[in-house]
């Protein structure tokens, strides 16, 4: 990640903290188009993506004068709204107590997958439906390991897990992918 | 150069920070370039792992700029809070210099017109931003760092960032220019100029916008292109054009309106001999007659050894891209180590002959 990003990030939430309503603003743009493509792994719904991320924000903001100012922003804002998301599907699946994704899904958008070639567009398809068939909280982990580029520790925050069950996660995904390509590598 | 510990397997490579670059951004990397060719293993493990990635790639898509700012003004309207979204703060400023373009980005949803004054500012700051003006009587090209190129004409700007975000790629116009932008579905390309910002992800069309003139043009080639207001009224957030190739739509800088979409008059362009009407359909062509057209639409000056490939003819369509893609088509069909060097303002081809 560009560390101008970190600075600003860390720059703003500051600001916010201490009331700017500019800086507040700023995040927002920012992590609004993060949040919304985090949001499409547990649900389709783009009304209740953006619904979670009002909500969160509205949290930051009435909520500034208890916030760290020097909190670590990018899992924070990532692990509040992926609570905030959580709680409203729950809800709306008639779930009081639960605290986890009953499922999380990696939905491929066909209209941009298009542009690959044919062996290609197979290919994706084959590795995104194996992904699929793996349990939640992986899938959670893979996504934000590999396809973000977080760290282990951050992760473990944004899922409110440990840092030891995150390392599992991890070391499980990687044993799985090496026994696909491993396969795959044997056929030629 | 830094040394790199060994790659063996497909999950190292998935969880090296500059591989996800190279495959997700689509930029070259020297070092992965090099890998990927060293052995069919590594073909492979690269092969596996740019898979991998990019079905995750799928499942993203860009949010667009008013959404945005439909969001952030249900947002602000329901906290009660004022709609300026400028933030003037000298500190933040003398912090944030050498993320000035980053910035200027966030900037953009309030008062465009402000934020390009900005960027003119910024400038004197000097960190990362280039200012390109064209006092000649010719087009000059300029290849952006993502490979787009643009057609800058003569007495118009072009003002962008050494390095574009990883978020989005965005460029200031004051006149006339012709942009092929590359494709990147995670990073949307903006044009700003005047009161009118051209979003697109990958296509090419022309954005005509001089201080002086009443209006701003933009004329599409190919693809998809948006187009919406910089300067939004609060009941008209979703008011967003879309222009599909040929089409072509002005915007009336003193009604501050958009004029009805219309279909570009194919003489019209025609008579430019521009690169508006130009197909870059080549049917076994001689490679040097392709070279001359690329010469006389880029305005650049091309070398390459004439003997050489004096017999070569090549078959393709380079019609939607930007120059570096086209060269790379080119020496692909030509073969044989045929290879091309942007170097200044003159392209250099290396070759063996065809195959």
């Amino acid at each position: 990640m560009n560390p101008c990003h970190n600075i600003e990030e860390k720059l703003y939430w500051k600001e916010m903290v201490s009331g700017d309503e500019a800086a507040f603003s700023a995040l927002f743009t920012k992590y609004y188009e993060l949040l919304s493509n985090f949001g499409k792994i547990y649900t389709t719904s783009s009304s209740l993506i953006s619904d979670a991320i009002q909500d969160l924000f509205t949290d930051f903001w009435e909520k500034r004068k208890k916030l760290n100012p020097d909190v670590n922003v990018r899992p924070y804002i990532y692990g509040g709204f992926r609570n905030k998301l959580l709680k409203r599907i729950n809800k709306r699946k008639g779930y009081v107590f639960r605290e986890e994704p009953v499922e999380v899904e990696f939905e491929l958008s066909y209209e941009s997958l298009r542009i690959e070639t044919e062996e290609n567009k197979d290919k994706i398809i084959q590795l995104n439906n194996l992904l699929n068939q793996l349990p939640p909280k992986q899938k959670e982990v893979i996504y934000l390991k590999f396809y973000k580029g977080l760290s282990n520790e951050q992760i473990s925050q944004i899922l409110n897990i440990n840092y030891q069950s995150v390392k599992n996660h991890v070391y499980r995904s990687i044993v799985m992918l090496r026994s696909y390509y491993g396969n795959e590598a044997k056929i030629n | 150069m830094k040394k790199r510990k060994q790659k063996n397997n497909i999950d190292d490579l998935i969880q090296d920070p500059s591989f996800r670059k190279w495959v997700l951004e689509n930029k070259s990397d020297s070092y992965w370039d090099g890998f990927a060719i060293q052995s069919s293993y590594n073909a492979k493990i690269v092969e596996g792992a740019r898979s991998f990635l990019k079905s995750f790639y799928y499942l993203e898509s860009s949010v667009s700029e008013s959404e945005k700012a439909e969001q952030l003004l249900t947002l602000q309207s329901k906290l009660n809070l004022s709609r300026k979204n400028r933030i003037n703060k000298p500190l933040l400023f003398a912090l944030t210099t050498f993320c000035v373009v980053i910035f200027s980005g966030l900037l953009i949803i309030g008062n465009s017109k402000e934020t390009i004054n900005e960027v003119a500012s910024a400038d004197v700051m000097g960190e990362g931003l280039i200012e390109q003006i064209n006092n000649t009587n010719s087009v000059k090209l300029i290849t952006l760092s993502d490979g787009s190129s643009v057609l800058l004409q003569p007495k118009s700007k072009l003002s962008y960032s050494k390095e574009f975000d990883v978020y989005n790629r965005e460029v200031f116009l004051s006149g006339e220019a012709f942009f092929e932008v590359s494709k990147d579905l995670m990073r949307p390309f903006s044009v700003y100029s005047n009161e009118v910002i051209t979003n697109v992800h990958g296509t090419s069309f022309r954005v005509i916008a001089y201080d002086e003139q009443d209006e701003v043009r933009v004329l599409v080639k190919s693809g998809k292109v948006k187009l919406r207001k910089s300067k939004i009224n609060k009941d008209e957030y979703l008011n967003e054009i879309t222009l599909l190739p040929n089409q072509s739509v002005s915007y009336n800088r003193n009604e501050d309106a958009f004029q009805n979409i219309s279909e570009i008059d194919v003489e019209e362009v025609e008579e430019l001999e521009s690169i508006d009407s130009q197909s870059f359909d080549f049917v076994n062509v001689p490679v040097q007659e392709v070279f001359s057209t690329i010469q006389d639409i880029y305005n650049i000056r091309l070398e390459y050894p004439v003997e050489v490939l004096e017999s070569c003819y090549i078959t393709t369509s380079l019609s939607d891209m930007p120059l570096p893609e086209k060269l790379k088509i080119i020496c692909f069909s030509i073969g044989n180590d045929t290879a091309y060097e942007l170097v200044g303002d003159k392209i250099i081809i290396t070759s063996n002959g065809c195959e």
